[in-house]
């Protein structure tokens, strides 16, 4: 789903992958092919226990028919005092990455099965290196300031849901898929642990009763936990890595988008490309004879 | 006092469950017989696809706007009741297309969160120029109709398998208020011109990325002769055509081409849906829905009979509304014919 907090990064250029982003997502739940996206357009609610300083955020222009919840609307959440409504789009990656993986496929990518462990064994063989590790950074650039923030979700089975609701703290919300509703949630951060916890599930199942009471009439069919690789801004730069040869390798990091890979992805991956052709310009590969 | 309602679909249920809820402890006994030939979910009120929303424009009849909004507002109330789901009940946004500007609907003020569509938006639909967004909810009646069922027959209410040939054949079996819920078919009971059938037919598809419904509005082709898919709890419901006077309930393959194409234009992802099934069924079309009280003499007896019928494509849409008013109606009867047992102390 796409939401949004404020990172310290220019609002230029956060407005530029969230625009991007969402264009390029539009754009296929658009498509006569975006059952086979996972991309569908999907329309929703964020309600507020409290009214928010900034009742309309930079990214409302970007999303559909951006407005102020009404009075009636406001009924269904008397725990909450105030909300926004908007059409924005879902992406849902069990398919959604199946999908991007065929094209990349398709254009002549290639994938290898692997676990890296050092950057400049890659830089050995290769002109470029683009870094999308997430929390990997951690160890593989080496970079401290990664931390995971873990979310447990539902999957739920109340197919007469169609309409996202998500509490403005981003603690509770019911996202609508293409067959199930995703359930959450929980941001602990610092928590390693992969591990689907009961307290946890008792807690979301909880809260969204009361964001939904309809829920009720449904039923759990999966959980899940995930860790966001989070960091106080994406970090999304280029550095230049020494090889024991003394070749230098650009390496495109593109990693630690929180909560908000999805929401980012593609407007981050048209700025990493162009960190990438600037490095290629400026230090073209070599030709191996 | 025997009451005798003549069909089972949202109306005549509505009906009853009205007249149980405001007269059962004001009479008594009370006793309620449903007659019908069509139970759920074979009724009209089974295949549409469940949609709360008027036609857009109420033709100059204020009382059928009320009904409407009193609909609306009750089944909003429902919705925060642990049976909504049971009932069929649930919010879904959507859009409302139109090819060329036009005012507002009669429904703007009732729904939830209506608003005009931007300019981005109306990019999503080639060919419309003009629309709408609000929230608003679906009444599914394969979920509905059993639950009424069910309610009445918890409080009494019986029913019976048996085709109503005239009111006289209820009055001999000792009934004296009839509410005539019979809907497309009134008019073997009584001759009606003004009531017509409106075929439709519709394609259900499994198409569950679609989460909104979207209907089109095309002046000059008519209220649903142009296309509308509306998603409902399992399967989602494609559209539509309205054939005035057509009593044939066969799906018809030439109707199923029209409305596919039309509507795989409307929305391109639909060609990847699974078909399910064809539905076709007759909304009985009437210029205003026929809500009255009619005393008919029969030899020396005088029989009470409440018409409610003729609610064309939005029975479900304004069927609280007028199952409130037939009530009324009935209240209207007892008094004039002082069959109020229970006194007011």
């Amino acid at each position: 789903m796409l939401f949004l907090y404020r990172y310290s990064i220019p609002l230029e250029r956060q407005r530029r992958w969230f625009k991007d982003s969402i264009d390029h997502l539009l754009a296929i739940a658009q498509s006569p092919i975006c059952a086979e996206t996972g991309v569908f357009l999907s329309s929703g609610c964020q309600v507020f226990k409290e009214v928010p300083v900034d009742t309309r955020p930079y990214w409302a222009e970007y999303v559909l028919g951006f407005r102020t919840l009404t009075d009636q609307e406001m009924k269904r959440f008397p725990h909450h005092k105030f909300g926004q409504a908007f059409t924005t789009v879902k992406c849902e990656c069990t398919t959604y990455l199946p999908w991007l993986q065929k094209r990349f496929l398709k254009a002549g990518g290639e994938i290898q099965q692997g676990k890296v462990s050092d950057l400049h064994h890659l830089a050995d063989t290769y002109d470029v290196i683009v870094n999308c590790s997430g929390l990997g950074a951690l160890s593989l650039a080496g970079d401290t300031a990664v931390y995971p923030v873990r979310g447990q979700i539902l999957k739920f089975h109340a197919p007469w849901v169609k309409n996202f609701i998500r509490d403005g703290d981003g603690l509770t919300y019911i996202y609508p898929g293409v067959n199930s509703l995703t359930l959450g949630g929980t941001r602990q951060a610092g928590n390693w642990s992969l591990e689907v916890s009961a307290a946890d599930r008792e807690g979301i199942l909880e809260r969204c009763f009361r964001l939904d009471p309809s829920l009720r009439s449904g039923q759990v069919v999966g959980e899940w936990v995930g860790l966001r690789p989070s960091r106080e801004n994406p970090r999304l730069e280029v550095e230049q890595l020494r090889t024991a040869g003394g070749r230098e390798v650009p390496v495109v990091h593109n990693y630690g988008h929180g909560g908000w890979g999805v929401t980012l992805a593609w407007g981050a991956a048209l700025d990493a490309l162009g960190l990438v052709r600037q490095a290629l310009y400026r230090h073209p590969p070599r030709a191996r004879l | 006092m025997r009451v005798a309602v003549i069909g089972a679909g949202v109306i005549g249920l509505s009906t009853a469950q009205s007249i149980y809820e405001q007269y059962h402890d004001k009479v008594s006994p009370l006793t309620i017989d449903v007659y019908a030939d069509r139970f759920t979910p074979l009724t009209t009120s089974d295949g549409a696809a469940g949609f709360w929303q008027p036609y857009l424009y109420d033709k100059g009849n204020p009382d059928e706007l009320k009904w409407n909004k009193e609909t609306f507002d009750y089944l909003l109330g429902c919705l925060r009741s642990s049976d909504a789901i049971k009932m069929g009940i649930f919010l879904q946004s959507g859009y409302n297309l139109c090819t060329e500007s036009a005012p507002d609907p009669s429904f703007r003020d009732i729904v939830l969160g209506f608003r005009q569509l931007s300019e981005r938006e109306l990019e999503m639909f080639p060919g419309y120029t003009h629309g709408w967004f609000n929230t608003a909810l679906m009444i599914e009646g394969k979920s509905y109709l059993p639950w009424l069922m069910e309610w009445l027959i918890q409080r009494g209410v019986k029913f019976h398998d048996r085709k109503i040939n005239s009111f006289e054949e209820l009055a001999d079996d000792g009934a004296q208020v009839i509410i005539n819920c019979s809907g497309v078919r009134s008019g073997d009971l009584q001759p009606d011109p003004e009531l017509l059938p409106g075929r439709g037919q519709i394609v259900k598809v499994d198409a569950p990325w679609i989460k909104h419904w979207i209907l089109t509005h095309n002046f000059s082709k008519g209220t649903y002769n142009s296309p509308y898919i509306i998603p409902g709890s399992r399967l989602v419901t494609v559209g539509g055509v309205f054939q005035l006077g057509n009593w044939s309930e066969m799906n018809s393959s030439g109707d199923h081409k029209k409305i596919w194409e039309e509507a795989c234009k409307l929305e391109p992802s639909l060609i990847h849906a699974r078909l399910v099934e064809d539905w076709s069924g007759l909304r009985p079309v009437r210029s205003k829905v026929r809500l009255e009280r009619e005393s008919i003499q029969s030899g020396p007896r005088t029989m009470e009979v409440i018409h409610n019928y003729g609610h064309g494509g939005f029975g479900l849409t304004i069927h609280r509304g007028c199952a409130e008013e037939a009530a009324r109606l009935f209240g209207e009867i007892l008094k004039l014919r002082r069959w109020e047992t229970k006194s007011n102390l």
